[in-house]
């Protein structure tokens, strides 16, 4: 009765110490995200999420209605974007509620706070899911291990620092709670769960394009665990309640629509369902059949039969087109040459390049090591009757994510999580093995334990029997000495168990070292490459002071009070969303990039010859044409070195008028100095970038500091357009359209005419 | 009345036959030399700067010479022959035909110098009539004889398809080792197969490669390329510079070391403790923590020099 009271307390305490771990892991995860706040300001970071922002501002001021059916004709002009249709809500939609929630309670927070510390709050969550889901593979210890680690790793906080309110920012929160859901609705073989996971897959398909991973890791779990002879009811349960469910909910967001039955990206889980109706059919019957050996031959046969007339009839229907073939970008992971030949606009992107090993360190460091062993540990817990499954999860999840990881940079994200979890139940292993009393240790103590999900009985079960330990330990060492044999059957008898206190010192503190390191390490990573806005840049002056470049904002903003509401300004793609977001004007292409045809076009503006590209821009009512230079400033991700990406866009679409070809010198040489070649010369983007550039230099030769070259004294001469406003370190330069002369000269001609007039 | 008419003719027949003669020499000359012309600074002023040339030509200046060290012309060598035996075979029944050519810098440095080249390989499609060439792109479009064919078809009025003869030997020779496989993997089912199949150790074994690999950079060598290592006055280097470059010895040393490092954690976890004399297990567990620290260090370290402005070392 005291003991009972004794552990009661004991079991408080522990859980209350583990909650106050737990909002002190939230505590870490929140305020490792704020360094861009607090360096900068509270602002929207980015491209992209400028978008999301704008979209959150239609949604929060004009209503759901609104938003979900919000043409947006001020991009893509004149196209304009049916944008409630064509992206996913769910981001949107959070914050909105969230904001609605926060104001009906009289917080009167303002909707960009919101979206700007969205990212950090969810990041809070996913440390808690991950520490859900751990549980789920090993136990609390791991759980807490696996949230610290999710917590702060820079392969997470990459995409989601405050202000980096994109899709992947609620994302990585969705797919561990379904993947968590899923894995406790497995060992619960509950509907009830499975229908829960459908639900959290509901919600993660209306926030991301990544859901494709979930729909294919689950079926093939699913499938593994059937090829495994681990089919079970619970199996049949939960699979079948999550795939029906979920696929008739995520056919409700309008952008996805029929696609969970139409493309190959879901066939997979369609068919796995199937497998699992013939198998429990057989199965039902088999249980009816007085003699099992012939019928168990049959069965084995039908399956193995009706797996392959199912793939056979999956690849006629989409050889005939009945199913939708994978879409391009998920086809370029399997075959890493196709969008570089196919699409370009995807190639062009850097965060689809292949990784490379310092990549992975720089996003995992320590744990990048500790993932395989942690694999490892998980094919230990196979035989695991109910966990095993989990840990099978947790291997294929494991491949997978490291193949993609290593294709495109950008997947390391889904990667991130998993390598965590891994880590986390390898190092705790570890842990488990130095901390306690060897004599609990056995593995098969541990195992045992597992399978009972009362901890707390485990802890009372640990603390009994330390009293027995020493005396125990001893009389077996004694009689191990007799001879051989005996020695053989004593050691097996005998507990595994680190008894030296120095050796157990020893490794725990290298690994406490080795967690500090890697704290300092993420703290680096976080501060240094992923905390800049990049709307506003930093840099240091030589004295070590901390210098903004806030052109951007200074451009947009110009745009924004002194061009008339209805202007149209042309920019490559990437500062689209920016440019609607910030100066709030009309585009022709942004960061959504659907329509290629109008990319190429903007491309072939910037490419050509003015005489061309004035046709054009007449043609789409463009007044304001933006240039991004950064050669004064030495900034690098400068619309020249995007140039050769315009170029070959454009070439795709026109290969008679643009060949790519032209823009280097006889040679094959890019230049833009003295020697560049006359297609570029004239292009006008040159013309643009360029103009009166060397005036700024006086006397002295004008210097490109980012492609270190020396530039012609005398520099391109522009006609149809006029330089409207430049940014004080010349980052953005924006150039207004010329009407038509009044008297129908060319401009040349009226260039000339002006100029003799004034002599 | 008629005279001039006929002088025409005449005029344009024997133009016709001129043309026709300067198209069968090559053509002659190309069936004798394995579908490419080779020549010299005489025939390629005969065969590119003859204005009544009505074929188009695609010349390849090259350097084959062994003192030239020119690999790139080696490695585009085989696929210029490929097309042009392909080419070959089509031109019977097209008239308006490409002739294939090359010119060596050996027997063809004015040539060379009057172009201004100066490196090799370069590759020049001539339409017909036209004395100036298009220039082939091949720090762009690489050696590949598909992307050579989508050039010529975009400059010249014949079109023309590609088919990459299939070299059958690897598949053969696959299907054989598969079968020999699947032949001794029947006739040891219970020994080996059986065991193998369903011990969950080998598939554990597959998945720590497959992890190891991937995460060690594999797939940036196979999308990128990049050279084994390079040879520098100071030796072999094996790190390359900056951290969105690396070379293949690079990551096979940095598998291997995630590999080193992963199995000391497992070591450390299930094999130490299984150790039942106390002193050996001690020394185990110094031993192994500090191979893991060693180890850790040298990664450390080979991260830093690669990516300088990092902050961190250990004690390497």
């Amino acid at each position: 009765m005291a003991g009972s009271a004794a552990n009661n307390t004991n079991n408080t305490l522990k859980s209350l110490l583990k909650l106050f771990t737990l909002l002190a892991i939230a505590g870490a995860a929140i305020s490792s995200r704020l360094f861009s706040v607090i360096r900068h300001e509270s602002i929207i970071h980015e491209f992209d999420p400028w978008f999301n922002f704008r979209a959150t501002k239609v949604l929060v001021n004009h209503g759901f209605k609104h938003f979900w059916n919000w043409y947006d004709n001020t991009s893509w002009y004149p196209l304009g974007r049916a944008t409630g249709g064509t992206l996913y809500p769910g981001l949107m939609l959070t914050s909105g509620l969230i904001h609605n929630i926060l104001h009906s309670i009289n917080i009167p927070l303002d909707i960009r706070n919101i979206c700007v510390l969205l990212a950090p709050a969810f990041s809070a969550l996913t440390a808690y899911t991950t520490y859900l889901f751990t549980k789920e593979v090993k136990d609390a210890r791991a759980g807490l291990l696996a949230a610290i680690f999710i917590a702060i790793v820079p392969g997470y906080i990459s995409r989601s620092v405050a202000g980096s309110y994109d899709n992947e920012a609620i994302a990585i929160f969705l797919l561990m709670f379904t993947f968590y859901l899923w894995v406790k609705s497995l060992r619960l073989g509950s509907a009830f769960w499975g229908a829960i996971t459908a639900m959290s897959y509901y919600y993660m398909v209306s926030a991301w394009g990544g859901y494709a991973f979930i729909i294919n890791m689950i079926p093939l779990h699913a499938f593994v665990l059937v090829l495994m002879g681990r089919y079970s009811p619970r199996l049949y349960i939960s699979y079948c309640s999550f795939y029906t469910i979920g696929t008739l909910a995520s056919m409700q967001v309008p952008f996805v629509g029929f696609n969970p039955v139409g493309t190959a990206d879901h066939m997979a889980a369609l068919g796995v369902f199937g497998l699992l109706q013939l198998i429990a059919f057989s199965t039902l019957i088999r249980q009816h059949l007085p003699s099992k050996q012939q019928f168990d031959t049959l069965l084995r046969s039908v399956l193995v039969l009706g797996f392959v007339v199912g793939v056979a009839a999956m690849a006629l229907a989409s050889h005939k087109g009945v199913i939708a073939p994978w879409t391009g970008r998920f086809y370029s992971l399997w075959d890493t040459g196709y969008a570089k030949v196919h699409i370009p606009i995807v190639a062009s992107v850097s965060e689809h390049q292949p990784t490379s090993w310092p990549s992975f360190f720089f996003d995992l460091q320590m744990l990048i090591y500790l993932f395989p062993a942690g694999v490892f540990f998980c094919f230990h817990r196979l035989s695991d009757s109910i966990k095993g499954e989990a840990s099978v999860f947790v291997i294929i999840y494991a491949v997978f994510g490291s193949y993609f990881a290593s294709v495109m940079v950008r997947l390391m994200l889904t990667l991130t999580p998993i390598v965590c979890v891994a880590a986390a139940v390898a190092l705790s292993t570890l842990l488990d093995n130095y901390i306690q009393d060897p004599d609990v240790e056995g593995e098969h103590q541990v195992e045992n334990k597992e399978t009972d999900h009362n901890t707390q009985h485990n802890v009372s079960h640990n603390t009994s029997q330390k009293a027995f330990t020493p005396k125990n330990k001893k009389t077996k060492k004694d009689t191990s000495i007799s001879s051989t044999r005996e020695k053989v059957i004593e050691k097996m008898q005998e507990k595994a168990g680190i008894r030296a206190p120095d050796a157990r010192l020893v490794v725990l503190i290298n690994v406490v070292l080795m967690l500090i390191f890697f704290v300092f390490h993420s703290t680096w990573v976080t501060s240094n490459a992923y905390s800049s806005p990049s709307v506003v840049l930093a840099s240091k002056t030589p004295q070590g002071e901390t210098l903004y470049i806030d052109d951007f904002r200074e451009a947009y903003n110009w745009l924004n009070q002194t061009t008339s509401e209805d202007a149209v300004v042309g920019s490559w793609w990437d500062y689209g969303y920016q440019l609607a977001g910030m100066a709030g004007r009309t585009t022709l292409v942004d960061n959504n990039t659907w329509n290629n045809t109008h990319i190429a076009t903007v491309g072939k503006i910037m490419a050509s010859p003015e005489e061309v590209s004035y046709d054009i821009l007449r043609k789409h009512d463009v007044t304001h044409l933006l240039v991004v230079f950064g050669g004064l400033l030495g900034y690098s991700g400068d619309d020249i070195n995007k140039f050769l990406w315009m170029v070959r866009i454009s070439e795709g679409v026109w290969p008679d008028e643009i060949h790519e070809r032209d823009y280097f010198t006889p040679r094959g040489e890019f230049r833009m100095d003295e020697g560049a070649a006359p297609a570029m010369k004239n292009s006008v983007l040159y013309k643009m970038v360029y103009h009166r550039f060397a005036e700024l230099f006086g006397s002295r030769p004008a210097v490109d500091r980012v492609r270190q070259i020396q530039l012609p004294k005398k520099g391109p001469q522009l006609e149809s357009l006029e330089e409207a406003f430049t940014s004080e370190n010349w980052l953005v330069r924006i150039y207004q359209v010329k009407q038509p002369d009044f008297l129908g000269r060319s401009f040349k001609d009226a260039i000339a005419f002006e100029k003799a007039a004034r002599i | 009345m008629k005279i001039p008419e006929i002088i025409s003719i005449l005029i344009i027949a024997s133009i016709a036959l001129a043309k026709s003669a300067l198209l069968s020499k090559y053509d002659s000359l190309a069936q004798n030399q394995a579908g490419v012309v080779k020549l010299d600074d005489l025939s390629y002023n005969e065969l590119i700067r003859t204005p009544e040339r009505d074929f188009g030509v695609a010349v390849v200046l090259t350097a084959m010479d062994e003192r030239m060290k020119c690999t790139p012309c080696h490695k585009f060598a085989p696929e210029f022959h490929l097309l042009a035996k392909q080419a070959k075979g089509r031109r019977s029944t097209n008239k308006n035909s490409i002739v294939f050519a090359s010119l060596d810098f050996m027997d063809g440095q004015r040539t060379f110098n009057d172009l201004g080249l100066n490196t090799a390989p370069s590759l020049f499609y001539h339409p017909p009539h036209q004395l100036n060439g298009h220039l082939y792109d091949f720090n762009r479009n690489g050696f590949l004889a598909e992307r050579l064919v989508a050039f010529l078809n975009t400059h010249s009025p014949t079109k023309f398809a590609f088919k990459r003869p299939v070299d059958h030997t690897s598949t053969v020779i696959a299907l054989v080792l598969l079968t020999i496989l699947a032949v001794f993997a029947k006739k040891n089912w219970n020994t080996l197969t059986k065991p193998f199949i369903f011990s969950k150790w080998s598939w554990c074994m597959l998945t720590l490669i497959i992890i190891l690999t991937m995460t060690s950079g594999y797939m940036w060598n196979q999308i990128r390329k990049p050279p084994q290592m390079v040879m520098t006055k100071n030796g072999a280097q094996y790190f390359a510079n900056g951290v969105t470059n690396q070379y293949r010895a690079e990551t096979v040393i940095i598998g291997t070391i995630y590999a080193l490092l992963a199995s000391t954690i497992v070591i450390l976890t299930i094999s130490v403790p299984k150790i039942q004399n106390t002193g050996r297990q001690r020394a185990a567990a110094y031993l192994w923590t500090l191979i893991l620290i060693v180890t850790f260090s040298v990664l450390v370290y080979i991260f830093k020099m690669k990516q300088p402005i990092y902050p961190f070392r250990l004690f390497v």
